[in-house]
């Protein structure tokens, strides 16, 4: 049994060969950009000449070396996905996304991955050949030797799509779905001076500042990509404070996967109080600036 | 002077013939039968209109009445000295036509100022702007000259300067109202709530259609419904459509009369291979909230939703959406729901706190509650809910009542609205054979959105539909009352009331809630209130996403409601009640109530009696 890797990550490759380490023999097809090819633990790898802009391209260099394997595995990134999918369709050989195990039992495979929207785990006898494989599951595989490898370059003609110019990401804006403290304000604060007793809190904490619909999208006090529901972003951060916010359900939604949630409002019926884990009933501007004294002290 | 006379009287037949001519051939080419039977009710319900419309409809009316008699004086001027007790009624009739006719040229000299800078904001080309002038100028040209003959008329001896005014304004119909008349003829009674259906999920299943053939979207403006073509095709700049859009009262960027009129104008230079999107852009068509005031108001029955709907599913096809709206779209495919909880325990309260049986447990009942997505989920909308089921436990129908749990999923509606038709008719198709797995009679819903769809989107997919009474909770209650199975207490409190869009216009279900709530308080009415309701933010799944704005919508509808004086606004709607709730808390802080229906009436219920 001989299997390729491929990924436009080194790191990602690395961690397949881990992953795959002792089960079976893996060679690599590694097109990231880089100058000289990274040190894989690999007899042989492939270094697709082309940065994987277009995937179509790709694919099609690939296609014509993973004849010779019996399996394909490739990293679950973007680009991944794309190229194992127009591998399968191309080379007609069946597919099995996001595998997070993978073990042979009676020459077969036998893969795991999550089901259910990650609330199960199946296991799975499968016939498939091209496997997308988890991003972040096995620790890398680094040889602490030289190792002695063939390495062989494969020059594709461009497809379809080529590189013009490349632009850094906007900075400074803000990614709530990354925070791990948030503190959110509702329409409860009442006026927009009520923002620096949030910030004071937020900047004690180290937090990022959110606000529910009406604070963002009627009021304008905070941005839109600060918004927190239905309609603005989903959050899961470790501890989501809720300011002034009454809770309704176009709100619940978009925090309701926080681990611990403390709502502070005067509305003692307010819905939120169904949803946090400590809830204070109570003038916010009353008790805020003492929990940042009591936090910065 | 016999001479001037027969030579400009022969002027007016020939531009009537030319009237009549265009007529038929337009009428051909709609395929628009035009019998007297359709005239009578066109007439009949252009008088409801003038009764009961607002001061475009009179202006419209002013204007028909101006023209019809216009036209006759000239037709008869030869005989109408013989026929001096029609002459004297003619004159007379035309004095209230003159003053509707000054009235409404003074609307149109405003209008031309504010339409084109409109024009400029929302992108119109350099050919659209100009034909927008053009179209309202021949309408002022027009209205002047049937003024200045109706005049005229008055004047003996002048009989030649009315017959050339007549002539020279009757060319302008024939030539640009002729189609729309035609069109009004068509559709001046198909209710705003109609919708035409890309295709039929049903059959593609049954493998009847081939769903390859299956387009949802239009890439050309050829593609579109030959109906939605001739509706963009008879709009003739009037303006009644913008007048009443809430989108185009609150900055959006969207105006009926121009998205409909750009259609018309691309199609004329580009031809019927022109992509629409060309000349509109995807954030124009996403500030519609389909509340249907356009269609409602228009006097030439132009059909925008059917443009904007054909639209919107060209993005859903092509993927162009953004965060917000393809969340709602996940939440819809794989929650079974709009708001994005878990579908798991819905409504499962109402069982523990109220004892009432979920359809599954096998008992008999009569009415089936349909909960709805926003209150299953949201805590404040649950206690119209609540309320809701005191009312009917006071009525003793407790028993007769039961609920879906975990098998009510969404009705489609945001789904339908959005423009992912086939999401919508998944859920309407499922729904169906749930209500025919249950034998259901009666259902009683508490959202418009819900209201609608059952009464009117699931009735066109599946006929059986049409078997089910569906009851809006105004409606039941308004039944109970009737029955005197609840009764109500008078209190003295000035209410004012917020018709739904899907309630009111689309459904015309405006006197269970007026009934209802003139018996317990004082109910003072909007300015904009009954079918001609003004939306309240939420609706064509505007809920779920924003588009950009100067005020929002429930904004300009709360300071609406606050104009009454009244204190508390009662709602028919949970979205609508939502988004009101918002308002008056940022806008009004909070000095404006707004509370559900059935609240409103379990407050004012004498209990136990």
């Amino acid at each position: 049994m001989k299997s390729l890797i491929f990924s436009e990550s080194a790191e990602i490759i690395k961690e397949m060969l881990n992953f795959l380490n002792g089960k079976m023999e893996a060679d690599v097809a590694f097109a990231g950009e880089t100058s000289e090819a990274p040190l894989f633990a690999a007899k042989k790898v492939f270094i697709i000449d082309s940065y994987p802009y277009d995937p179509q391209t790709v694919a099609l260099a690939l296609e014509g070396i993973v004849g010779g394997y019996d399996y394909f595995f490739v990293g679950a990134t973007t680009v991944g996905r794309e190229v194992a999918a127009m591998v399968s369709q191309d080379m007609n050989m069946p597919m099995e996304s996001e595998i997070m195990s993978f073990g042979l039992e009676n020459g077969q495979a036998k893969v795991s991955r999550f089901y259910y929207g990650g609330k199960t785990v199946m296991e799975k006898i499968t016939s498939a050949r091209v496997f997308t494989v988890m991003a972040g599951i096995s620790d890398q595989l680094v040889p602490d030797k030289p190792y002695e490898q063939e390495v062989i370059m494969v020059h594709v003609q461009s497809g379809g799509i080529n590189l013009i110019s490349r632009e850094e990401k906007q900075k400074g804006s803000v990614d709530l779905t990354k925070a791990d403290i948030i503190v959110a304000v509702g329409r409860g604060i009442g006026k927009k001076e009520g923002l620096e007793v949030a910030e004071q809190l937020a900047s004690a904490l180290g937090a990022e500042l959110a606000g529910s619909r009406p604070v963002c999208s009627d009021l304008h006090w905070l941005g839109e990509e600060r918004q927190v529901g239905l309609s603005g972003k989903r959050v899961k951060p470790k501890v989501y404070i809720a300011l002034g916010i009454s809770g309704q359900i176009q709100h619940i939604v978009g925090m309701r996967d926080s681990k611990t949630v403390i709502a502070i409002n005067r509305d003692k019926s307010a819905p939120i109080f169904n949803e946090c884990d400590y809830g204070l009933v109570g003038d916010l501007y009353a008790i805020v600036p003492k929990l940042v004294q009591a936090i910065r002290s | 002077m016999y001479v001037t006379f027969y030579f400009t009287y022969a002027l007016v037949l020939f531009s009537v013939i030319s009237i009549l001519y265009t007529f038929a051939l337009w009428s051909k080419r709609y395929s628009v039968v035009i019998g007297i039977n359709r005239i009578w009710k066109l007439g009949v319900e252009e008088i409801n209109r003038l009764i009961r419309g607002d001061s475009i409809d009179r202006m419209h009316f002013a204007i028909v009445v101006g023209l019809l008699l216009s036209i006759a004086f000239a037709l008869l001027g030869p005989v109408l000295d013989y026929l001096w007790p029609l002459l004297y009624l003619m004159l007379v009739l035309s004095l209230p036509a003159i003053a509707g006719l000054l009235w409404s040229l003074s609307w149109r000299l405003q209008l031309l100022g504010r339409s084109d800078k409109l024009n400029r904001k929302l992108g119109g080309s350099k050919d659209m702007i100009f034909n927008s002038k053009k179209l309202q100028i021949i309408l002022i040209i027009v209205i002047s000259f049937t003024i200045a003959q109706l005049i005229v008329e008055w004047i003996s001896g002048l009989g030649w300067l009315a017959n050339l005014l007549d002539a020279a304004k009757n060319l302008f119909i024939a030539f640009y109202y002729v189609r729309p008349s035609i069109n009004l003829i068509k559709n001046f009674d198909r209710p705003v709530n109609r919708m035409q259906i890309p295709f039929e999920l049903k059959k593609i299943q049954s493998g009847e259609v081939d769903a390859a053939q299956v387009k949802m979207g239009v890439d050309k403006i050829g593609e579109l419904n030959k109906d939605t073509i001739a509706s963009c095709d008879s709009c003739v700049e009037i303006g009644a459509c913008e007048a009443a859009c809430p989108a185009t009262a609150t900055g959006r960027i969207l105006s009926p009369r121009v998205l409909v009129r750009k259609v018309s104008v691309l199609k004329s230079s580009g031809g019927s291979s022109a992509d629409p999107f060309n000349v509109i852009s995807d954030d124009e068509v996403w500030s519609c909230t389909t509340c249907g005031a356009c269609v409602y108001s228009c006097p030439v029955g132009v059909d925008h939703l059917g443009l904007i709907y054909s639209l919107r599913r060209t993005m859903v096809e092509k993927n162009r959406l953004d965060q917000k709206k393809s969340s709602l779209l996940m939440n819809l495919m794989q929650g079974g729901n709009s708001i994005g909880m878990p579908n798991y325990g819905r409504n499962s309260w109402i069982k523990e706190e109220f004892g009432i049986s979920e359809a599954r447990d096998g008992k008999p009942f009569e009415y089936l509650l349909w909960v709805g997505c926003m209150p299953s989920f949201d805590e404040r909308s649950r206690e119209s809910v609540k309320s809701l089921l005191k009312i009917i436990k006071e009525a003793g129908l407790s028993d007769k009542l039961a609920y879906l749990g975990e098998e009510e999923t969404c009705c489609g509606d945001p789904a339908r609205r959005l423009g992912e038709e086939g999401t919508f008719q998944n859920y309407a198709l499922t729904n169906i054979e749930i209500f025919k797995k249950y034998g259901v009679k009666k259902l009683v819903v508490l959202c418009a959105h819900g209201y609608n769809s059952f009464t009117n989107d699931y009735t066109s997919i599946d006929s059986s539909m049409n078997g089910i009474k569906v009851y809006h909770e105004s409606q039941l209650i308004e039944e109970l009352i009737e029955k005197g199975s609840i009764k109500l207490k008078k209190v003295e409190e000035d209410i004012t009331l917020h018709d739904p869009c899907y309630l009111a216009r689309y459904n015309g279900v405006v006197e269970p809630q007026r009934l209802i709530l003139s018996r317990t308080a004082n109910l003072k009415e909007p300015k904009l209130s009954g079918e001609r309701t003004f939306c309240c933010g939420a609706g064509g799944a505007n809920y779920w996403y924003d588009v950009p704005e100067e005020k929002r919508i429930s904004h300009e509808r709360i300071d609406q409601l606050s104009a009454t004086g009244a204190k508390v606004t009662v709602t028919l709607c949970p979205f609508c009640n939502a988004m009101l709730n918002d308002a008056s808390s940022v806008k009004l802080g909070g000095s404006m109530k707004v509370i559900d229906l059935s609240q409103y009436v379990e407050e004012h219920m004498n209990k136990g009696s």
